[in-house]
């Protein structure tokens, strides 16, 4: 303003409060901020504080000074290390950590002997950055105005955010118990300290995201041999059989392609089973197409040959194992010639790979999410678990190894059970289910009231209408809740149906703690390399903040502490590793080594099962009424006259989840998401490559682009999962896609589902559905 | 100091003469006005505030003055609408049609917080200055308006040192806003529902005196 304008005494206690400075007329004109005149007195950042500037500090006048600070990436849940360059609190690259395991190798030994040559991430680590900086990220938290999916938003700021969560919830408990909230996140994202504050608030509805992942195959390797999840050893085998797991091309913990280079360059032999030609079948030695969710019987059938042949481990099976001869009955008339017919894989091809499996040792025969998204899943599961129980091959070198991990001591509460049961059916109806719940069951309880009516949600980085298979009934369910809050780093689907909209950090900007996934313990610090992006708490800080102002307590009036690196101190203080966040970060690498792997602990231990053993036959699902044999039963939605595909869902290593779309760098590599449909099917329809679609199954119709490819099985047409987003930025929403007007974000998998869970561990069923091909 | 002089453009001189001459309130006073509409959200009090400084006849924002003017205050609706298209254009919760960091403009990636924001974080701190809200980052187009603003200031304060300040002014308008301010302008005169948000962009353009991207 000119120089002889009257300034009001609120601008000069502002300006002293704001710059510290006593109030001169000359320092106000020269340092002050200055809004224009009445905004000052008035008016309002977004968090209604003020002044512009203030006096450089020394340090900010020296510019340039940078320094790497060791973290772990959350691109994924696969925790792998990076090397951080800051440059003047400013990212400006992303390497690898070679102090963390997961980017190098997952046996102690060769740990050890490759780290020096550096550790590795893939494309979503190397994108870390651009989600940091994306401008389409939340920045405040946002309150919807009008009514749901309205689409108007209000800014308002954390305290009031803070102030309604904390108020809803309270009065939510106080009118309708505290089972009326349903609260869920995303994996590798502070879940203990979520899972304290619903145990404190007394929900007992807190879903993570294993559900939606991997617990088909958990149940199977832990209803076999007591440990779910066990881990490859690609590096040491000879052998390896792998069952729909693109480990290359889809890779999580990014040692995964480096222990396969390993394991080939001394002479592995793999055979890959997929109904889809992945990169990691590329890097095969065979490719095995396979029929969706008929993985089982293709096992069984090895099985048959085997036992047939005498070729099992007498020594092992005797020692460790029960129920064998009830398998070898069971297994008895599954030939390949009956494989055959329901796996589409010739028998003779069968008989070899038997034959080839049983010679080479160490083998292993592992599977992950392409079995395990179909209704009969665990039996699947069991049958490819058993097949490295019936050779021995389970916890040596070049097998499945069982992990050692040292974590941390979880702050223990003292509280009544909650009075209500979850509505999942978690270890009810689904008596083999993980703690991560049954997501499609939460949907349905909202839609129908039963056993007893959710009315709020909390949505922690994870986007239910998109994740859930079968979109149109999730986006019902949600509609029927009283409340929403969302927290996430971007709009999504979920976030446009919610009440309360609440700004996430990016893993750069926030403290954890990672027990790696690999065989020996390895526990790494994830540290902020630099402060909120956005200004705004971590959703950590909000949660302590949350649970603070609603006076959470035990009944010994134990709560949470005030800060996150306090919450993850104790833990590591109190538990195996003992030693403080502090003497962590001081660790090369910020990664704690615990000791070396380990082989054949069942020898000292047994296995964790109910017996001790390795179990071919479960009573514990026998208890339970579910088949204690793993006989193949055929995938209830499978493809019928009218609907005579088989589609599937695949994953590729650019993308996590849904939660990636808005990335230039991840999306420019694949803007479309083109249907794959074999060229012999393709040809016999009339359908060309390039073209649109109508794909329709009994839950939904949509377009899609049309690859005619021969990298798929004839029977299947295949989608990959996460695209087609309608609610989150505009690179999701398909700017990048230049040539696909008619589905430009590219088609998603959810709405053709039927959107039901696996009866034994309530994996949500994403690959099992029939569809039908329309030209449009 | 001294080589960040040796940028200045001869035309930025005359430029920005011309734009002083033109307004009553100030050069300074106008690049705050600008700053604080970019930085404060629309209300019966930001308003009022506005229109204030724009009481005076002939100062070359007639357009915005009357922008102003046409808002019927005591309507919440047409209040709550203005709030809307800031939110909308500045804050989100959706991808935003004009986002106010010239890094996003600037960078290849389109990505906040690049180079140009530690450009010129570099240069405030060259003049002794930093961002002191931490809510708002160092490129942010209300933060440059500021700066530049101070820059006009100081030229005009500190006689001795007037000669330094012309020179980072100058070099300021070239090598930033110019470089992005029209094309944001645009984008924001297009995405903007309300005509004083419409207004304000081409007010800000003219104010710069730089052409429509």
């Amino acid at each position: 303003m000119s120089e002889d304008r009257i300034i009001s005494d609120e601008e000069e206690s502002l300006f002293e409060q704001v710059t510290g400075k006593q109030f001169t007329r000359r320092s106000f004109l020269k340092w002050s901020s200055v809004l224009a005149g009445a905004a000052v007195a008035s008016g309002l950042l977004w968090d209604d504080k003020l002044g512009l500037f203030r006096e450089a500090s020394a340090q900010e006048k020296m510019a340039g000074k940078g320094k790497w600070i060791y973290t772990t990436c959350q691109m994924c849940g696969g925790t792998c290390g990076i090397n951080v360059h800051v440059v003047d609190g400013r990212v400006v690259k992303i390497e690898p950590n070679e102090f963390n395991p997961v980017g190098v190798a997952n046996i102690s030994t060769d740990f050890a002997a490759k780290k020096a040559l550096g550790g590795r991430i893939c494309p979503k680590g190397n994108s870390g950055a651009v989600a940091l900086y994306d401008p389409d990220r939340l920045k405040t938290p946002m309150k919807r105005i009008g009514p749901r999916d309205s689409g108007r938003w209000k800014a308002i700021s954390w305290e009031a955010a803070l102030n309604e969560v904390a108020e809803k919830l309270l009065e939510l408990r106080q009118h309708h118990g505290p089972e009326a909230l349903f609260w869920c996140t995303e994996d590798s994202s502070f879940t203990d300290m979520q899972s304290d504050f619903n145990l404190l608030y007394g929900s007992p509805n807190f879903s993570m995201h294993s559900n939606l992942c991997d617990v088909a195959r958990k149940a199977s390797f832990k209803l076999v041999m007591g440990d779910d999840r066990p881990l490859v050893d690609f590096a040491n085998t000879k052998y390896a059989l792998v069952f729909g797991w693109n480990m290359l091309g889809a890779t999580k913990w990014s040692l995964l392609p480096g222990i396969w280079n390993d394991g080939r360059a001394r002479g592995a032999k793999m055979v890959y089973v997929d109904p889809i030609y992945s990169q990691t079948a590329a890097k095969a030695d065979e490719w095995i197409p396979i029929r969706p969710g008929t993985d089982g019987a293709f096992a069984l059938a090895l099985g048959h040959e085997i036992v047939k042949n005498g070729w099992q481990d007498q020594e092992f099976i005797k020692n460790y194992t029960v129920g064998f001869d009830k398998y070898a009955e069971l297994v008895k008339d599954k030939t390949p010639e009956w494989a055959e017919k329901i796996t589409s894989i010739p028998a003779t091809t069968i008989r070899r790979i038997a034959q080839e499996l049983a010679a080479t040792k160490p083998a292993l025969v592992d599977a992950w999410s392409g079995p395990g998204h179909h209704t009969n899943a665990t039996d699947g599961g069991r049958a490819i678990a058993m097949l490295g129980a019936l050779l021995g091959q389970y916890d040596k070198p070049g097998t499945m190894i069982s992990r050692q991990a040292m974590g941390g001591k979880r702050r223990a509460f003292n509280l009544d059970k909650p009075k209500a049961e979850r509505v999942d059916g978690l270890g009810t109806k689904y008596p083999f289910a993980h703690v991560s719940g049954i997501y499609t069951e939460v949907r349905d309880a909202m839609l129908s009231g039963q056993p007893y009516q959710l009315r709020a949600g909390v949505f922690m980085f994870q986007n239910f209408v998109m994740s859930v298979p079968n979109t149109r009934k999730n986006i019902e369910a949600l509609k029927k809740l009283d409340y929403i809050v969302v927290m996430d780093t971007m709009m999504s689907e979920t976030a446009r149906l919610a009440d309360l909209v609440i700004p996430g950090s990016h893993y750069l900007e926030r403290w954890e703690v990672n027990v790696n996934w690999v065989t020996f313990p390895a526990t790494s610090i994830r540290q902020p390399v630099v402060k909120s992006v956005i200004n705004g708490m971590t959703e950590q800080e909000f949660i302590l903040a949350l649970a603070k102002k609603m006076g959470l307590k035990d009944k010994d009036g134990k709560s949470l502490p005030d800060t996150y690196p306090e919450y993850i101190n104790d833990q590591l203080k109190n538990g195996p590793i003992g030693k403080t966040l502090d003497e962590m970060l001081a660790l090369p690498g910020g990664v704690f080594i615990g000791g070396a792997t380990q082989y054949e602990k069942y020898k000292k231990n047994g296995f964790a099962t109910p017996t001790k053993k390795i179990e071919f036959y479960s009573e514990q699902m026998e208890k339970k009424g579910l088949n204690p044999l793993p006989d193949f039963v055929e995938p209830i939605y499978k493809p019928t006259a009218e609907f005579p595909f088989y589609l599937v869902n695949f994953k590729q290593s650019e993308h996590t989840h849904s939660r990636t779309f808005n990335n230039e760098r991840l999306m420019e590599m694949k803007p479309d998401n083109p249907l794959l449909i074999n060229s012999e099917t393709a040809a016999r329809l009339g359908i060309k490559d390039g073209g649109a679609i109508w794909l329709e199954s009994p839950y939904g119709k949509e377009k899609a682009t049309v690859q005619v490819t021969e990298r798929i099985h004839p029977e299947v047409v295949a989608l990959q999962h996460g695209y087609g987003h309608w609610g989150f930025g505009k690179i999701a929403r398909g700017s990048l896609n230049k040539v696909n007007t008619w589905c430009p974000a590219g088609t998603a998998d959810g709405v053709f589902l039927a959107g039901v869970s696996e009866k034994a561990s309530g994996m949500a069923v994403h690959k099992e559905i029939g569809v039908r091909l329309i030209k449009a | 100091m001294t080589s960040i002089a040796q940028t200045v453009h001869p035309e930025t001189v005359a430029r920005t003469a011309a734009i002083s001459m033109a307004c009553s309130i100030g050069q300074p006073g106008v690049l705050k006005l600008l700053s604080s509409m970019y930085l404060c959200k629309p209300s019966r009090e930001t308003i009022a505030g506005w229109m204030s400084l724009l009481s005076d006849d002939g100062m070359g924002l007639d357009e915005l003055r009357d922008a102003l003017n046409a808002i019927d205050t005591a309507s919440d609706r047409i209040l709550e609408d203005l709030l809307w298209d800031y939110t909308r254009l500045f804050i989100g919760p959706y991808k935003l049609p004009c986002p106010p960091w010239e890094s996003v403009y600037r960078s290849q990636a389109k990505l906040m917080m690049q180079d140009a924001a530690d450009e010129v974080r570099r240069i405030y701190a060259a003049f002794g200055l930093s961002v002191e809200e931490t809510g708002v980052m160092p490129d942010h187009i209300g933060i440059e308006l500021n700066f530049l603003a101070l820059l006009y200031e100081r030229a005009a304060d500190e006689n001795g040192r007037q000669s330094d300040c012309m020179r980072i002014d100058q070099m300021f308008l070239n090598d930033h806003l110019t470089k992005w301010v029209p094309q944001f302008t645009v984008d924001m005169e297009m995405a903007a529902d309300t005509q004083l948000y419409k207004t304000l962009a081409r007010t800000t353009r003219n104010a710069l005196d730089l052409p429509r991207a």
